[in-house]
């Protein structure tokens, strides 16, 4: 049920040589490939809020106090070519729902279930979730954010036809604006009958990217700010979604996060979810690596 | 007042000559007119027959449903029910033709089922839930598995469908929803965005177009768009209302769907929800034109058969529909928006017409009989009938302007028109009909040898005579029918049922019959609670309230709530399912924690089904409650019921969250609502036309007995109707209630014809028995047409498919009919026996002359 895992591969892009001659779907591929390869081994702390927003002189800001969640995670990437993921969320914040973990196994093989397990810590029990293969999956809301899972993956680059749209000058950046059309598998279980993507030619990030809904109209807006270099990769700490049908935004900030970070064997497992003292020594040490 | 009133007889006797010598430029311009108003009607009428548009701006009831639908979403989709020739839902057949119909719909409706279908109606579906789709979860050990029944995997053998079956039935909301108790029916719920666009169009997404993509943006981001604002705008989306033909074109491209060979040799189909109603209503509508036409063959065939002349059939017509064009043109050019009531307009404007003209036809060719020349008949017509017509007109037109008091703004729109048409039919009958008259008229002197009427005359001769002989006993048996129909009139109950508005046996009965039999019901009602602080929703004791009313409300109306869902019913089952499937568990856990972590995995679902039950800060949420068919009289009593519980459930609660508010809404409780407004806005401005009327009808008779006398059989005509009604026991609904006003109408009419020439004749003989005579003589025969044309014309509208309009022509047709036999029978003997001077002294006494004893 829960892919935040993928969530945080999203922030990390590896630059690359940006090639005048590049096709978009090749484009795409790169920065999805290295996506992957980067969301091997990370440890991140992040913050989403959601709130109605409203426009004062142009700009948005929130009409009532945020909800704010809090968490802990860290992911790593399997398979031969690193298209499987595991990945374990804790929550910080709120009170209420502090402690709740989410275990998550996933498989580029379409046939081969995601495997989940869930710790309610008012409840001081593991459930193993069983959701069903891929074609039996829906985007879900990444912990009752805007954001859904689906913003959020990566490795599914050839379910979609890219094209070029327009390339220039945004805001200050030279930008490819490319078109991502779903095939008819995806566009099945997507909310979205296209996307459009900003991506920055220099540092290949996206700066924006744009999901239409059934209808064709605008639905969400996803702003990429406080782009960072580190280990050498390109990503983004600050992202805010704008929900433009209900007016309700989301913002994930990446408060602390520690790139190539060495897991141990038994991290992503059930024990992180129930053993208290081991986790807490684990993300110590992790903790530790902080940039 | 007796002057004005002879300069005013002096007047329409001398009007129709006026015209006479222009008659070409006057035929000109009316046709030039004519052709005006049509080209507004054609170029500029907007019809709006959404369920909305009865209501005000700002209505509170219409805020209520806005808001609602802004924060929950669209409650008006299709529910389709499936009967399989195999009597099993999870037989193996059935499994795949619901496959193949879940595939069929969401192909098209994702736009994967060709260029045919890329416009069609069925791309609004914005969900498809079935037994195919629907996501159970279940415990086995501490394993949860939530899967789709079908969809994941079709179960090939037997022993695997009853697996499933076995999982179906393990599963509180699959029941009714999906399956029957027996299985032998099966459910598909279309959710749909109707009500849910915005309104002004689709907007332009900014990408649309040829956009450029590089431009800056629209919204801008700040430093910290966190930072809560003071004085920011949230952009409030407005939504268009659903058009009626919106909805006849769903139906037909979901029907054009199933009823597909593969589809069809399987399942029957039962459709419910607002589409199918609607879709019944447009028949209704199209079936009740197709009646108005048959009506107007039959005006027209009674023209012929009691004039015997084609330009009396002609010439009517012609102005009426003149009347016509000019009100709907003339309010077309004013931008005004007509609703589904514009054909009641025609009516009435064919009513008010026929009586016009009608009367001056029978008084021309009674003239002519009596030796006259064409001019002169025409002369002496229009003196007679001319100043009745005026009085017609205006207490027509005061009836339907008491209409305005009404804020429903159909309504008003409504007497307006209908107000303009009746004006206009009165301008055209004293202004152009002379005109026609005088280039073709209906008299013949052949006629006048053998008329070939002859058969009404000596029906209505001996009236005179069998009134003077028994007066009292006449009046004495009327009062007692009044009195019966008194009684009736208590009886009677203001109650509408759409659907057993729908003859017996009919799709529209068949189909909610079955569906409140065996499914879980057609309506739907929602309790909309908003607490006013965040996470209120996540506090047991709210949904501990929440689930003691649900259980309260099925308990306490087993026979109308089939089946309720909230909130409280998704933490409950979370209990039960993470409590390894224990039954003990299915309820609220005291700890608020684990409860704000039950439902962290709802929160975590997609926020468009999570903001279908509760808001994103989870301050407000709602209840629906699935209920079976009934009449507005027992629903508002269920409704108010529901909210003074829902009142007292809350009050404990209303310490911690004092901005609370508890209200029922849904489209259900809007029509509702409109109904019982439109029942109360009918017996108000009913009584206002009646005491307007009266007011008028003493002033124009220039005598309060006059006017009280005519009023008796006024009432008696709309007392006889609900009376029976009453008595029969049929209730009385909104549409017979809105078509009251226009029966009255027409009974005024008459009244006011036969009040007016009997004071004249009255004045002119002062003779009761002599006055009598004349008066049944002359107007009895042309009150007696009108009756007979417009009575039987209403008998076509019996045939309509939906009883609300047939019941409306029985009723209605037998008003008219009693108003004949109360202007024919009734006044007399009431004049007889009370004698009434009606001014004559006065009149007398300023003509110098002294007024001889009254002569019975």
């Amino acid at each position: 049920m829960m892919k935040a895992h993928t969530l945080w591969s999203l922030l990390l892009l590896i630059p690359a040589l940006a090639c005048a001659s590049e096709d978009a779907r090749t484009i795409m591929e790169k920065v999805d490939a290295q996506q992957r390869a980067v969301a091997d081994g990370t440890l991140t702390r992040s913050q989403l809020s959601s709130c109605k927003f409203g426009l004062k002189d142009k700009a948005v800001a929130c009409v009532e106090e945020p909800r704010v969640k809090r968490m802990e995670s860290t992911s790593r990437q399997l398979g031969a070519d690193k298209k499987d993921s595991q990945s374990i969320a804790i929550l910080l914040e709120p009170a209420s729902e502090r402690g709740i973990g989410m275990l998550t196994y996933t498989y580029a093989d379409e046939s081969k279930e995601t495997e989940s397990w869930l710790y309610l810590s008012a409840l001081g029990r593991v459930k193993r979730m069983v959701s069903g293969a891929a074609e039996d999956q829906e985007p879900v809301s990444l912990f009752g954010s805007e954001f859904s899972t689906e913003d959020m993956e990566n490795g599914k680059t050839d379910e979609y036809r890219y094209q070029i749209l327009q390339e220039g000058d945004y805001d200050g950046t030279q930008v490819w604006v490319i078109e991502g059309l779903p095939n008819e598998a995806r566009l099945r279980k997507s909310r979205y009958s296209k996307i459009y993507f900003w991506i920055d030619k220099a540092r290949y990030v996206p700066l924006k990217v744009q999901a239409y809904d059934k209808r064709g109209q605008l639905f969400k807006r996803i702003l990429f700010r406080d782009i960072q270099q580190l280990d050498g990769l390109w990503l983004a700490r600050d992202l805010t979604l704008l929900n433009v049908q209900t007016s309700r935004l989301s913002t994930m900030r990446t408060e602390a996060i520690a790139l190539h970070v060495t897991l141990d064997d038994d991290f992503l497992t059930q024990r992180t979810l129930t053993d208290f003292a081991y986790r807490e020594r684990e993300l110590e040490r992790l903790r530790a690596q902080f940039q | 007042m007796q002057s004005v009133l002879s300069r005013v007889n002096r007047f329409f006797e001398l009007a129709p000559g006026v015209l006479l010598p222009l008659r070409w430029p006057v035929l000109l311009l009316f046709f030039a007119l004519t052709g005006v108003m049509l080209y507004g009607m054609l170029s500029q009428f907007s019809l709006d027959m959404s369920l909305e548009s009865w209501f005000e701006e700002g209505a509170p009831a219409k805020r209520n449903l806005d808001r609602f639908r802004a924060q929950f979403g669209s409650d008006d989709g299709v529910y389709l029910v499936y009967a399989p020739k195999d009597g099993d839902v999870f037989s193996a057949d059935s499994l795949q033709r619901l496959a193949a119909l879940h595939e069929a719909l969401e192909s098209i409706r994702l736009g994967l089922a060709g260029a045919e279908y890329q416009q069609s109606p069925l791309r609004r579906i914005e969900r498809i839930d079935s037994l195919y789709n629907a996501r159970y979860l279940i415990a086995e050990g501490d394993t949860l598995i939530s899967r789709k029944l079908i969809a994941g995997a079709m179960p090939q053998a037997a022993p695997e469908r009853e697996a499933r079956r076995a999982i179906a039935k393990g599963q509180e909301t699959f029941e009714l929803a999906y399956y029957s108790r027996d299985f032998r029916y099966g459910g598909i719920r279309l959710k749909t965005d109707f009500g849910m666009v915005p309104a002004g169009g689709v907007q332009e997404a900014d990408t649309a177009a040829a956009p450029d993509l590089l431009a800056g943006d629209d919204l801008l981001l700040g430093s910290d768009p966190l930072q809560v604002t003071q004085g920011a705008e949230v952009s409030e989306v407005q939504y268009a209302n659903m058009q009626m033909d919106e909805y006849l074109d769903f139906m037909l491209a979901l029907r054009a769907v199933t009823e597909r060979p593969e589809f069809s040799d399987h399942f029957h189909f039962y459709f419910t929800g607002n589409a199918p109603m609607m879709e019944f209503a447009m028949h209704t509508m199209a079936q009740a034109s197709g009646l108005l036409g048959l009506m107007v063959l039959i005006v027209v065939g009674l023209l012929w058969l009691l004039f015997h002349s084609l330009s009396a059939v002609i010439w009517p017509l012609t102005l009426i529909l003149g009347s016509a064009i000019w009100a709907i043109g003339a309010a077309s050019w004013l931008g005004v928006t007509f609703s589904n009531m514009v054909s009641l307009t025609f009516m009435l404007i064919l009513a008010v017409g026929i009586a016009d003209c009608v009367h001056v036809l029978s008084g021309y060719n009674h003239f002519r009989r009596e030796g006259h020349d064409h001019r002169r008949a025409m002369a002496l017509a229009y003196r007679k009938t001319g100043l009745p017509i005026l009085l017609t007109t205006v207490t027509t037109m005061a009836g339907m302007f008491a209409l305005t008091v009404s804020d429903i703004p159909q309504i008003g729109v409504f007497g307006v028109t209908s107000a303009l048409g009746v004006l206009g039919a009165f301008v055209l009958t004293l202004f152009v009909l002379p005109v026609m008259l005088d280039i073709w008229h209906p008299y013949r002197e052949r006629n006048r040898e053998k008329p070939r009427h002859y058969w009404l005359q000596p029906l209505l001769d001996p009236i005179p005579e069998l009134v003077g002989r028994a007066p009292r006993t006449i009046v004495v048996v009327y009062l007692l029918l009044f009195g019966l129909l008194l009684a009736g009139l208590t009886q009677i109950r203001v109650d509408s049922n759409f659907v057993e508005l729908t003859r017996e046996g009919s799709d529209m009965r068949t189909t909610y019959a079955l569906v409140d039999k065996v499914m879980m019901g057609g309506q739907n009602m929602e309790l909309m609670i908003d607490l006013g602080r965040p996470d209120a929703f996540k506090d047991p004791r709210v949904l501990a309230t929440l689930a003691a009313l649900q259980a309260h409300v099925e308990a306490r109306y087993p026979a109308y709530v089939a089946k309720s869902f909230s909130l409280a019913d998704y933490v409950a089952d979370t209990n039960q399912v993470m409590h390894q499937d224990n039954p003990d568990y299915r309820r609220i856990p005291d700890d608020a924690r684990l409860t704000a972590q039950l439902l962290y995995l709802f929160d975590n679902a997609n926020p468009e089904d999570r903001r279908q039950l509760v808001s994103d800060d989870y301050s407000r949420s709602h209840i629906s409650l699935q209920m079976r068919n009934a009449g507005s009289y027992e629903y508002t009593r269920i409704f108010t019921e529901v909210e003074a519980e829902m009142d007292r459930r809350f009050a404990p609660l209303r310490a911690d969250y004092p901005e609370m508010q508890l209200q029922p809404t849904g489209s259900l409780a809007l029509m509702m609502e409109l109904l019982d407004h439109i029942s109360w806005t009918q017996v108000k401005s009913f009584s206002l036309a009646l005491l307007t009327i009266t007011i008028l009808l003493v002033l124009s008779l220039g005598s309060v007995q006059a006017g009280l006398i005519s009023m008796v059989p006024n009432l008696l005509p709309a007392f006889f109707s609900f009376g029976l009604m009453g008595l029969l026991g049929v209730p009385l609904d909104t549409d017979t209630l809105v078509i009251a006003p226009l029966i009255i109408g027409i009974a005024v009419d008459d009244t006011i014809h036969f009040v007016a020439h009997y004071r004249d004749a009255w004045y002119e003989h002062g003779d009761i028995g002599r006055a009598l005579h004349a008066t049944i003589h002359e107007v009895g025969q042309a009150v007696t047409y009108t009756s007979l044309i417009l009575g039987v014309g209403f008998t076509v509208l019996i045939f309509s498919d939906y009883l609300g309009l047939a019941k409306t022509g029985i009723f209605g047709s037998a008003a008219i009919f009693v108003a004949l036999s109360s202007d024919l029978l009734l006044l007399p003997a009431l004049i007889e026996w009370l004698k009434p001077d009606l001014g004559r002294k006065r009149y007398l006494q300023r003509l110098g002359k002294a007024a001889p004893a009254v002569k019975a």
